[in-house]
């Protein structure tokens, strides 16, 4: 070993020996931070992992406890990931290729929550938003949304509810009462002096007949018929003009009998001042009910208010994920031919070419917030989608016969023309990933279950997005916790146990991104407001009858009492005062009689 | 300084009783450091020259002569390079496979010159090591003790013990 410079040779051995020894010792510490820091710059939050291992034996690494805090609420988690455990191919790793035939991905769970919160510290913040902004999504999607918000926030909202707290808390029936000014207590006045008046011509109008001088004046005529004796032409004469007389006397009687039957008809028929006075109190009723009309409320945005921001920040973030397979799995673009060498020529041979990441497979497996296990594998995520033959594919599927979650999902970049869709299917989970914030004014919404059915798709620049959500079981709000006013809305929004709702959002080159949503939460409202209203309505007539009957009920009785009184007294008088006239008439008639037989004897 | 460095252990290699069979190889293997004009091959060949004993002097004098000729040689080692790497259709499937091996491209085995100067380098061994040792024997035997009455001579060792000296009171 004379031709070896062992004076070379030790030292280098015991350096690269160092160098070794170091990186197997550190080599997961300063591996870890560089996932963590890639993460971070990816999601734009706190990336934390448990503990990373790597073998390089095996080439492997293995990751546990992985969590990535989600960018829109710091407090929560945006993945959760338990384990994961994945083989690199050697070879490529030297030329700085990640292949990975299969990873394992198990435990994934999402929107866990955070003990401390995920905010990046601030000069991290400022790197990760420089480069966000530098995106072409992100640049449209800021001006997008920033009209849109600035739209909602202008939807006559709070307008809408102020309106219906307004007509709730005015809600008074005396107040409406001593508003109405009320038209029976008048009536019956004017009734009862109408009355009063003609009760008075009745009454004069019978003391004008004089009944008993008129009986006594055809009494004596009578007399003097039955005296008068015929004996002659003369008296023949005499007596027929006696008759005659009479028979006049009989017609005055017939007309003042009719008159005062005809009086006493209208006494016992026409004056009934109890019906009188219960047709004031109904208009009455009637004029206060028209002032209890329903309301007529502008709700048809109150879904857009709803919704609407929830909608514009999940679609903000679908666009930013797909931004981000996009950044990193780039479409297909010409190939740069490169340069002649300065010195000599580059003979190419046939090079195996290896995308700078590929994983072929990944197994995921994993739990939603209801507890609901998944399973299914993402397929050919690959930093250079047109160099492998296959698109990046996600089918992730969950049933437990209650409950099902259903992702699938294509990424094909394959082309110049890339095409992403994202189809989520979701049923019998908790409304609570929907993350609708709880008021007032709302059903509690996070008690329901839902179902989901959400599309996106982006192709090359154009962007469509629809879902549409159905929530069911909503559960009802405990009135009893529930101070003033709150309850009526409390009651409003307790009558609504399902609703859905459909969002869309659209961009198309070169023209703003259109979003839309639509719900029957709308129309619910609208009814439980007016079926609230109606029973309120109903309520309030039943409470303006009796108080106004309260009002107008005593005064009506002494009324009624007096006019019966009275009544009685005309009715008496008018039937006396007939029993003497049909006397005096049959008398008349038996005179006549008489006289005429004798005329004719 | 640097430059009195260098020229003492030129003079001590051609003036002193190193091995002529070091400096021969030095001066082999320094001819291919010289003419490879890739980095990567540099490096391992620099690796290769520390592992043997063989003469640094030699190997240092020997990549600078051949690395000021390569430029001169350049279209006769593209033309060696270029029948190696695209003519020996034998050794396609043997360049294939390099091509595709980790690390090994880096080393721009693909490129005629770097191809053309490494088997040059590698075929100029036997003849550079034969004609350094030979050379270098009949040096000693025939001139060394006349060079060594050379004024210039004598006065660059004064310097060189004087410089020694000083910067050992230093």
């Amino acid at each position: 070993m004379k031709f070896i410079r062992w004076s070379f040779v030790i030292p280098t051995v015991i350096i690269i020996a160092a160098i070794i020894i170091f990186n197997i010792m550190f080599f997961d510490v300063i591996l870890k931070k560089a996932f963590i820091s890639t993460g971070e710059m990816i999601f734009g939050a706190k990336v934390e992992i448990s503990s990373l291992k790597t073998s390089f034996s095996k080439m492997s690494i293995a990751i546990n406890g992985l969590k990535c805090a989600n960018r829109n609420d710091y407090f929560k988690n945006l993945i959760d990931i338990d384990y994961i455990k994945f083989d690199v191919r050697f070879s490529p790793l030297l030329r700085k290729k990640f292949i990975i035939d299969e990873m394992t991905v198990s435990g994934l769970k999402w929107q866990t929550e955070r003990k401390t919160s995920g905010q990046l510290p601030p000069k991290k913040e400022k790197k990760f938003e420089k480069k966000k902004k530098d995106g072409m999504f992100s640049k449209m999607f800021a001006a997008a949304k920033a009209k849109t918000v600035s739209e909602f926030n202008q939807l006559p909202s709070v307008t809408a509810y102020k309106e219906i707290e307004d007509l709730i808390n005015n809600f008074d029936v005396n107040k409406l009462i001593d508003k109405a000014q009320l038209q029976s207590v008048k009536e019956i006045e004017q009734k009862t002096k109408e009355l009063q008046t003609k009760y008075e011509t009745y009454q004069k109008k019978i003391e004008s007949y004089d009944v008993n001088k008129k009986a006594e004046e055809i009494k004596a005529q009578i007399d003097e018929i039955s005296k008068t004796k015929v004996s002659g032409l003369a008296d023949v004469a005499k007596a027929a003009k006696n008759v005659e007389k009479l028979k006049e006397s009989k017609k005055e009687i017939e007309t003042i009998i009719n008159d005062l039957n005809s009086i006493k008809k209208d006494v016992s028929e026409n004056i009934n001042f109890v019906k009188e006075a219960k047709n004031s109190i109904n208009k009455d009723i009637e004029n206060i009910s028209a002032k209890l009309s329903i309301p007529s409320l502008n709700l048809k945005n109150i879904s857009r208010i709803l919704f609407g921001n929830q909608w514009v920040n999940r679609v903000e973030t679908v666009m930013y994920y797909m931004e981000l397979i996009k950044q990193y799995m780039p479409e297909k673009k010409e190939e740069v031919q490169e340069k002649q060498r300065a010195r000599g020529r580059d003979i190419l041979f046939k090079l195996k070419q290896y995308p700078t990441l590929l994983i072929s497979l990944i197994n995921v497996s994993g739990s939603t917030n209801d507890n609901l296990d998944f399973a299914g594998v993402i397929k050919n995520i690959c930093s250079s989608p047109s160099m492998i033959s296959n698109p990046l594919t996600v089918e992730l599927k969950g049933d437990n016969k209650i409950q099902s979650v259903s992702v699938s999902g294509l990424f094909d970049h394959r082309t110049d023309n890339s095409k992403d869709t994202l189809a989520v299917q979701v049923s019998g989970l908790s409304a609570k990933m929907l993350n609708v914030p709880q008021n007032e004014y709302l059903p509690l919404v996070d008690t329901g279950k839902m179902k989901v059915n959400a599309d996106f798709s982006l192709l090359n620049n154009s962007f469509d997005c629809n879902a549409n959500i159905n929530l069911t079981d909503i559960q009802k709000k405990n009135l009893n916790d529930i101070d003033g006013n709150l309850k009526y809305l409390a009651e409003i929004t307790n009558s609504i146990t399902n609703f859905s709702v459909t969002a869309t959002a659209k961009y198309q080159s070169d023209e703003n991104m259109d979003f839309n949503i639509t719900s029957d939460i709308d129309t619910k409202i609208s009814n439980a407001i007016s079926k609230m209203f109606s029973s309120k309505v109903t309520a309030a007539k039943e409470k303006i009858s009796k108080e106004l009957n309260k009002i107008v009920s005593e005064q009506t009785k002494n009324i009624q009492d007096e006019i019966n009184k009275q009544k009685e007294g005309l009715l008496g008088q008018i039937t006396s005062q007939t029993n003497v006239l049909n006397n005096i008439e049959k008398s008349i008639n038996e005179a006549i009689s008489k006289s005429t037989k004798k005329s004719l004897f | 300084m640097l430059v009195l460095k260098i020229l003492k252990k030129i003079i001590v290699m051609f003036q002193s009783d190193i091995s002529p069979n070091q400096i021969a190889w030095g001066f082999a293997l320094g001819a291919i450091l010289g003419l490879v004009p890739n980095l990567l091959v540099k490096c391992i060949l620099f690796v290769v020259i520390m592992f043997f004993r063989v003469n640094l002097t030699a190997a240092f004098l020997a990549a600078t002569l051949y690395a000021i000729v390569a430029f001169a040689l350049d279209p006769l080692l593209d033309k060696i390079g270029y029948f190696v790497l695209a003519d020996c259709s034998f050794l396609k499937s043997l360049w294939t496979a390099l091509f595709n091996y980790p690390i090994v491209p880096f080393s721009h085995f693909n490129n005629t010159i770097v191809m053309g100067s490494l088997v040059l380098g590698i075929i100029l061994i036997i003849p550079n090591g034969i004609l350094a040792k030979k050379l270098l024997v009949y040096y000693r035997t025939n001139l060394r003790d006349k060079v060594s009455q050379w004024k210039i001579v004598k006065i660059l060792n004064t310097v060189l013990a004087t410089t020694t000296i000083a910067s050992k009171i230093k």
